[in-house]
């Protein structure tokens, strides 16, 4: 892994060096870790909570940057950031730089026994990302990574792919290997009561504390039985919570299917899809394309998200935000499947629900299925990962 | 205080521990160099720019493809809340754009070393005079300045006509996606040119 011949250039530095090393120095160091993130300085964090604030950032930069920093808050690492009018940690700020080319800029804080006690600025550089609200959410979150103290992933752990991959490649939000960089370093979220841990091949959880009497559930054992059920979404359900009054519930899922015909996640109200009661923000996955539903008191509405139509046994991220002034995006790329490759951003698409969140919800991912002449689908997921907290 | 990044720190200490256990007389003065340099804090930028995977990608943004060598740093604004440097450049060969051999350009980077203190981006460290790049440079008419496309992605170095990507000689540039290593310089702007105009 690179980190490993990073260190390796200068292991013989550190034993040599050592011996003449002051104390303070030598203790405040981060072996290798097996990860392939691998943090900016060594063994600094911010106190919680981490104040931000925007200093003149423009209107469509602020909405995205508190995207970018709802995806952190979100990540179940024990980090808080909070925006502030007054004197902020992370201040954020637009430029318009044509004499540069980068699309954002980080500048480190400084420092104290393990804790920044200094400002680290983040500026935007409008001139480079213009009106691609997916890019700005992405280089605002990456940015956003780097203030936290992560430095630039050059290959993930899993294969997958990150928001601190050093090129911006439109990933919005944290996936596995920033989440486990901010876990690592902020340690997980021990005190809420959202079980919102990150979890893999399929297993899914739900809102709530997790417990022997309320387990993670499995999620292809629902998908299994949607898949024989006409007009069936697979889920696992929330009965008594609703979505954050001031928030944003993100979901992301990785999905392959080896026949495509109807997957869905989202958030809904009911599982009789029918229901004409029933609300729905979801994304769609269909052999027709990626779609951003929504319901409306006379039906559903989609948008469609990009043009592609999915292909069969390709790997999709598909990623949706829905957030406490009822606007849901929906996002969907393309695994390339190589570490080395970025994904392929198939497209954005954003609408807004005609309703508040102020019910119980379910949320999940499933086969989606209207007739039951349709044919079956065989849907693979992983990475299946519910964030629901409120950032304020 | 200003927190050092620990692979420089490790440098300075490796010199000054090489001498302690007496490895030479000319570490002697390595050691002397490194400690007027130790007494700079290096403060550490962080920047993120659009990933290019072809030659055709950085063509296509860039305004100018050259080769050349940095003769001077014209000047350096190391206060500036984004601190940047400006280097003169002389330009040896133009693949595109306007440029001619010996015209001499500003090229403007992201960074400074001021008198106290070195700031830069990890992955793009700073040119020093006497580099001879290969560039994808883009034109800022409103500064009168050329950038190098893409950071450390459009910038290759060039040794006795052997043109390599940055990361092989800066290890926190691993992740450019063009990568090449001692490329003859003829075969390299074929290959560039022929990309270009795909």
């Amino acid at each position: 892994m690179e980190i490993s011949k990073d260190l390796n250039t200068v292991f013989v530095g550190i034993l040599v060096g050592s011996l003449l090393m002051p104390g303070s120095l030598l203790a405040g160091m981060i072996l290798p870790s097996a990860e392939a993130w691998k943090e900016f300085s060594s063994g600094c964090e911010w106190a919680n909570p981490i104040t931000w604030r925007s200093m003149n950032l423009t209107s469509t930069h602020l909405a995205d940057t508190k995207d970018a920093i709802v995806h952190w808050n979100d990540s179940g690492a024990n980090l808080f950031m909070d925006q502030t009018t007054g004197t902020a940690k992370v201040p954020y700020y637009t430029v318009n730089r044509s004499d540069v080319d980068w699309n954002g800029l980080n500048t480190q804080s400084t420092c104290l026994n393990g804790v920044y006690n200094g400002v680290s600025n983040v500026y935007l550089n409008s001139f480079k990302l213009g009106s691609d609200r997916t890019k700005i959410v992405s280089v605002s979150a990456h940015e956003t990574g780097h203030a936290l103290g992560l430095d630039h992933t050059q290959a993930t752990s899993n294969g997958g792919y990150a928001t601190m991959w050093a090129a911006n490649i439109n990933i919005i939000g944290p996936t596995l290997d920033d989440i486990r960089g901010v876990k690592t370093k902020y340690g997980a979220v021990t005190s809420n009561s959202q079980c919102t841990e990150w979890k893999t091949n399929g297993d899914v959880t739900h809102n709530g504390t997790c417990s022997g009497s309320n387990p993670a559930l499995d999620m292809r054992e629902f998908i299994t039985t949607a898949a024989s059920n006409s007009k069936a979404v697979a889920t696992t359900t929330s009965s008594t919570t609703s979505l954050p009054s001031n928030g944003a519930l993100v979901m992301t899922v990785k999905v392959k299917a080896t026949t495509v015909n109807k997957f869905i996640m989202g958030a809904f109200t009911s599982t009789d899809v029918s229901n004409t009661l029933n609300r729905v923000a979801a994304i769609e996955m269909s052999s027709d394309g990626f779609w951003l539903v929504r319901s409306t008191p006379t039906g559903y509405v989609r948008s469609q998200i990009g043009i592609a139509t999915p292909a069969a046994n390709t790997v999709y991220f598909l990623e949706l935000i829905i957030r406490d002034d009822q606007i849901t995006q929906g996002l969907v790329f393309k695994d390339d499947g190589s570490a080395t490759v970025p994904p392929t951003a198939i497209g954005k698409a954003t609408t807004t629900v005609q309703y508040s969140w102020s019910t119980s919800v379910y949320y999940g991912t499933g086969v989606w299925t209207t007739t039951s002449s349709q044919p079956k689908s065989d849907y693979t997921i992983s990475e299946f990962h519910n964030r629901l907290l409120s950032y304020t | 205080m200003m927190p050092m990044r620990v692979k420089s720190s490790f440098f300075v200490y490796t010199i000054v521990a090489a001498v302690a256990i007496g490895i030479g007389g000319h570490a002697l003065i390595e050691s002397q160099i490194s400690q007027a340099n130790a007494q700079k804090q290096t403060l550490y930028l962080s920047a993120s720019w659009d990933g290019y995977s072809s030659f055709k990608n950085l063509a296509g943004n860039s305004t100018n493809i050259v080769s050349g060598k940095v003769i001077s740093v014209k000047s350096s604004d190391a206060k500036s809340t984004i601190p940047t440097t400006d280097f003169n450049f002389q330009i040896d060969k133009s693949l595109k754009g306007d440029l001619k051999q010996g015209d001499i350009i500003v090229i403007r980077q992201t960074g400074a070393e001021g008198a106290d203190q070195i700031i830069e981006i990890p992955d793009d460290s700073l040119l020093k005079e006497g580099d001879s790049i290969f560039g994808f440079l883009r034109y800022s008419s409103e500064h009168d300045v050329y950038v190098i496309v893409g950071g450390p992605q459009g910038r290759f170095i060039n040794q006795d006509d052997q043109i390599s990507s940055f990361d092989s000689v800066n290890k926190d540039a691993q992740w450019i996606q063009i990568k090449t290593r001692n490329t003859p310089i003829e075969s390299f702007e074929q290959q560039v040119k022929a990309e270009a105009s795909s």
